[in-house]
């Protein structure tokens, strides 16, 4: 008696066959759901995720944060706005009142050159008190001397501009305002209910703020923490020792 | 005092960009990436999920489109089963329970 060879049944039959055992699978299995067997399984966090978890705190601000920066590296962090005027800058009132309300005060040096504003040093307005005339720009004068007689017939206005050069009047040709400033100042604006999320801002092994204003706050929050630790009164400064602490037990 | 609105009332949401889904034999494993977890879910759970990811559904309208996918009868699956499974799929954050009439 020869045997039969067996050969595969490529007929329709076979996945009917297939589909109706898939179902029968289905049924037994509902009704094993019917008796209490979850329909789902979750794979639990592993050891090593719950500590780089440390990394995926969020900071929210609760309020909005405001941050005034010099070419010092100065910073000021509080709520106020400052104004601004394209051509003008920023209210000087403005800023006075910034520094003086603010809730954080960073000293130089603090803030690292990325942040610092584009116009330095600050040009400041010379205050002239003394009624006499050593706020007159003989080059500067010469300067618009030369300009002007480089015209071929000066108008009226322009024999009244020399005349305000020659009484060593400010005629404004130089900007300066005192009640604006358009430099030594950078402003960064974060809004409130705004999240940062610091780990990104770091590169894995360390801290590595991104080029932006959060990047900003990452770095000032550090600076905070190296000299207050853990001390409430930083948004999210318990985040960002989280990160730190984790740091320390990598390296 | 009010009354608590019905539960039936409340439509279940899923967002598919959440969770990656990879099929092995009638089994499906769903990583979920806001809580980065990783789930196993059998033919009927991930069906739900599915079905809700593409619309809101109530409870009732998962129960009938279950029942139709998959041809089974009301014996087969009991409304008390839709009804476990999707307590579970929102435990995990798989489902989002909307109100009704968003």
């Amino acid at each position: 008696m020869t045997e039969k060879p067996i050969v595969p049944d490529t007929s329709d039959s076979e996945s009917e066959t297939s589909e109706d055992s898939r179902i029968a699978e289905r049924r037994q299995l509902l009704m094993l759901g019917a008796a209490g067997l979850p329909m789902m399984l979750t794979l639990k966090a592993s050891a090593q995720q719950a500590l780089v978890s440390q990394l995926t705190c969020s900071i929210t601000l609760p309020k909005r944060v405001r941050i005034l920066v010099d070419c010092d590296g100065r910073a000021w962090v509080g709520t106020r706005n400052i104004q601004y005027k394209n051509g003008k800058g920023f209210k000087v009132a403005d800023i006075v009142k910034f520094k003086d309300k603010a809730t954080y005060a960073f000293p130089a040096g603090d803030v690292p050159n990325y942040w610092l504003p584009d116009n330095c040093p600050i040009e400041e307005c010379s205050n002239d008190d003394d009624d006499d005339d050593d706020d007159f720009d003989y080059e500067t004068a010469s300067a618009e001397l030369d300009d002007l007689m480089r015209t071929s017939l000066p108008s009226q206005a322009d024999g009244i501009a020399l005349a305000s050069i020659r009484m060593g009047d400010d005629d404004d040709d130089d900007d300066c305002d005192e009640d604006w400033i358009d430099s030594g100042y950078a402003f960064y604006k974060l809004s409130k209910n705004s999240t940062i999320l610091p780990v990104d801002h770091t590169s894995g092994t360390g801290w590595s703020p991104q080029a932006n204003k959060q990047g900003l706050f990452i770095a000032l929050s550090l600076v905070y923490e190296s000299r207050h630790g853990d001390a409430p009164g930083w948004p999210g400064i318990s985040c960002i020792v989280s990160i730190i602490n984790y740091f320390g037990t990598q390296n | 005092m009010a009354a608590a609105p019905p539960t039936t009332s409340e439509k279940w949401s899923s967002d598919s960009h959440q969770y990656l889904a990879v099929e092995y034999d009638d089994t499906f494993l769903v990583y979920f990436r806001p809580s980065g977890e990783t789930h196993f879910l059998n033919f009927l759970s991930y069906g739900m999920v599915h079905a809700v990811s593409s619309g809101p559904l109530s409870e009732e309208e998962i129960l009938a489109r279950m029942r139709t996918d998959f041809s089974l009868t009301a014996e087969e699956l009991p409304e008390t089963l839709v009804a476990t499974t999707l307590s579970e799929l929102d435990q995990a954050g798989l489902i989002t329970a909307l109100d009704a009439g968003t």
